[in-house]
């Protein structure tokens, strides 16, 4: 077992924080870790931006395990965009590295007088000025650091970084933090790091990562590799056309978000598909280290290979301000990650502005397919300039100041992911509930049920609280051990996603909204689930990693417990049921006015989904609630 | 003396996860090239065997026992 190391950068100092064999046990690792070290330190009084706040970054008793997909690790802090907790779940190499260092987790708090990096090389932390670092892109940093790191023989250390690029260094509320070519998104991380005058973390180690029954282990990742290989998500599509290859899907389900969320289907979705992405630009597959599945891509930007977008920037930054310049979108994503800002909340924020202009409540120059300038515009963002100044402040911000809170689509000041939730209604559900805002892995994801991976009713509100519990439930434990949650995708059997039209598809599809009693019942006792099912290899792994009992059922209620955590801790900020709610547009506005149902039933779900957790009128969970899952 | 062992990498099984890759203390382990273009079957190769000390790290941190030393 790892240690925590808690720094504190005001006096360069660096000591173990305590975290017991117990909270272990019960708080497991990743974001639910992060949310534990959170609640028992802050008060509810403090600021983002302030030498109480803490960034906390954790790996999971599964990383760098050999578990596939498994090199992640997870920024855990106070928002300053959203006010509230966020946490984001990374790929790139820190958390594997992290890691081998020896540690578990490393908690970052106060501030530099002047910028500075660290350095992290076993268990020693040293801390160096930034000098010219600072004011630095983010992959100059990274290849900065890689030649000030050098080995004396000339060869590159191995090693993992987490850096900020001029977005996090001038605290836009949506920067964030770079690992190799990943990135942590959402949520402000990079801003709370930028704060503390901190350019960089490396971390270097090569401290074997115990595994309890390691013979077990080994043949149990090789089935679980087979079966990733074999899916047709895990092993066909994600690899085949990345995350962006949804595009199409979502534009024949409506669910492609259209002129900042006011329709969800693009005529020119085309141009802008996955299909077109794979077949004429992408280069290469690349994937993080330690996984199979190798989602993401490579095209050229300017003569170079880079990092395609993914599909929420394809999207916001493509139908989300109608243009259908796929080129454009691999130049913006590249710049965007330079300069360390979170493509969703900058592309949702310009939609936001760009509507407003339209309406005449703020005159800004920005208009929808009118999209020559952006590039300066981002930079203008990053560094605080002109009217790139105000949009830093995302959509919540302005909206308040000029009007259209209708149109600002966000939730807890967070703004929306790429699926508009009028022909989702699950997701709808889940970016209004989720603790970190607007944000459709917090919220449950219910949308691979609602067409697009099975097709569920996907405007009826039967089902969808109890469904999104559940898959709540279920990635916070995914990434609370440190795996990435597209290992969650093979949860659903091959033979459903291959044959749509099947009789035992069309029956799972008429079942799932009834199977409310059954997830309650689960999440009532989950002694009763005390089995590992057969497409779902995390509990296995989980104990011939830790040793540790881990059953289906009480996977589930580890991720209940770590819900209800962030739930309890967001409460001391403010956070209550009149904090779920999605902008007017998306309950009150039909998306098709010939279908009444085209709209988000939210209250009626929200009702269901507070009783289905067992939380208050207000959405809060009681005191009975958080002993029996021996929170606080 | 006996000729150095070099790593075989099983390309049945490998799942191309790059841990072998990045803990080769040479550089000499990558991935390889897709054959044609969309290929998602490309696997780790052993790409500068001329520099393999055959130390044999490659094989023992792989997850899956896809590596043998040979």
């Amino acid at each position: 077992m790892g240690k925590v190391l808690r720094i504190n950068l005001t006096e360069q100092k660096a000591e173990e924080y305590p975290f017991s064999d117990e909270e272990r046990r019960l708080f497991i690792g990743g974001k639910t870790m992060a949310a534990k070290i959170l609640y028992d330190n802050l008060k509810g009084n403090e600021t983002a931006f302030s030498d109480e706040n803490m960034l906390v970054v954790t790996t999971g008793p599964l990383t760098g395990s050999g578990a596939p997909s498994s090199s992640r690790f997870n920024i855990s802090t106070l928002s300053p965009q959203t006010g509230y907790i966020t946490s984001s779940n990374c790929g790139g190499k820190f958390g594997y590295y992290l890691k081998r260092a020896g540690l578990d987790g490393l908690i970052l708090q106060g501030h530099f007088e002047t910028p500075h990096w660290i350095e992290i090389k076993k268990d020693k932390v040293l801390f160096h000025e930034a000098g010219e670092l600072w004011g630095m892109k983010t992959s100059e940093t990274q290849e900065y650091l890689d030649e000030k790191l050098k080995l004396p023989n000339g060869r590159l250390q191995k090693n993992g970084k987490i850096c900020i690029g001029p977005a996090g260094e001038h605290q836009v509320l949506y920067s964030c933090i770079i690992s190799n070519e990943r990135v942590s998104g959402r949520g402000g991380t990079g801003a709370v790091m930028g704060w503390m005058n901190l350019k960089a973390v490396v971390a270097s180690g090569n401290q074997e990562v115990k595994v309890m029954e390691k013979e077990k282990m080994v043949k149990h990742t090789q089935k679980w590799f087979r079966y990733l290989k074999s899916h047709p998500l895990t092993g066909n599509q994600l690899p085949r056309f990345g995350t962006a290859g949804l595009v199409s899907a979502m534009q024949m389900r409506g669910i492609l978000a259209t002129k900042n969320y006011s329709g969800g289907r693009y005529e020119d979705f085309e141009k802008i598909s996955g299909e077109v992405l794979a077949e004429k630009y992408n280069i290469v597959n690349k994937g993080c280290l330690t996984c199979p599945i190798k989602c993401a891509r490579t095209v050229e930007v300017e003569g170079k290979p880079v990092k395609g977008p993914e599909l929420e920037t394809l999207v916001l930054l493509g139908s989300g301000i109608l243009n259908h310049d796929l080129e454009a979108v691999f130049r913006w994503n590249y710049e965007l990650d330079e300069l360390g800002m979170d493509t969703i909340s900058c592309a949702n924020t310009i939609a936001y502005a760009m509507e407003a202009n339209e309406k005449g409540i703020w005159k800004n120059g920005l208009e929808f397919s009118s999209t020559e300038n952006l590039s300066r515009l981002f930079e203008e963002i990053a560094y605080g300039r002109g009217i790139g100044k105000e949009l830093g402040q995302g959509s919540r911000r302005l909206s308040e100041k000029y009007g259209g809170k209708d149109f600002a689509i966000q939730v807890k000041g967070m703004e929306l992911a790429a699926y508009e939730p009028r022909k989702a209604a699950g997701m709808g559900l889940g970016y209004a509930v989720s603790n970190r805002g607007g944000c459709h892995l917090n919220g449950g994801y219910l949308v691979i049920l609602e067409g697009l991976g099975l097709s569920v009713n996907p405007t009826t509100y039967h089902g969808k609280a109890d469904l999104t519990m559940l898959f709540q439930d279920l990635m916070e434990m995914i990434s609370a051990t440190g795996q990435c949650l597209f290992t969650s995708y093979a949860f659903f059997p091959s033979p459903l996603l291959k044959h749509p039209n099947s009789w035992y598809t069309k029956l799972a599809n008429l079942v799932l909204p009834h199977c409310g009693p059954v997830v309650r019942l689960i999440n009532k006792y989950p002694e009763i689930a005390c089995f590992h099912l057969p497409v779902f290899h995390h509990t296995k792994a989980f104990e011939y990693v830790t040793g540790m009992k881990m059953t289906f059922g009480t996977y589930i209620r580890c991720g209940e417990r770590g819900y209800n955590l962030e739930r309890e801790l967001n409460r001391r900020f403010g956070v209550d049921a009149s904090r779920d709610v999605l902008p007017k547009r998306l309950v009150a506005e039909l998306q098709d006015p010939d279908s009444p149902d085209s709209k988000v039933p939210l209250k009626k779900m929200k009702k269901i989904y507070y009783q289905a957790r067992g939380w208050d009128r207000n959405g809060l969970p009681p005191e009975k609630l958080l002993k029996k899952l021996k929170i606080g | 003396m006996g000729e150095k062992k070099r790593p075989w990498v099983n390309r049945k099984t490998c799942g191309a996860c790059s841990v072998c890759a990045e803990n080769c203390p040479m550089g000499c382990l990558e991935m390889e090239p897709p054959r044609f273009h969309g290929d998602i079957s490309a696997v780790i190769r052993l790409a500068r065997p001329e520099d393999c000390i055959g130390c044999g790290i490659c094989g023992r941190v792989c997850p899956i026992a896809a590596i043998t030393m040979r």
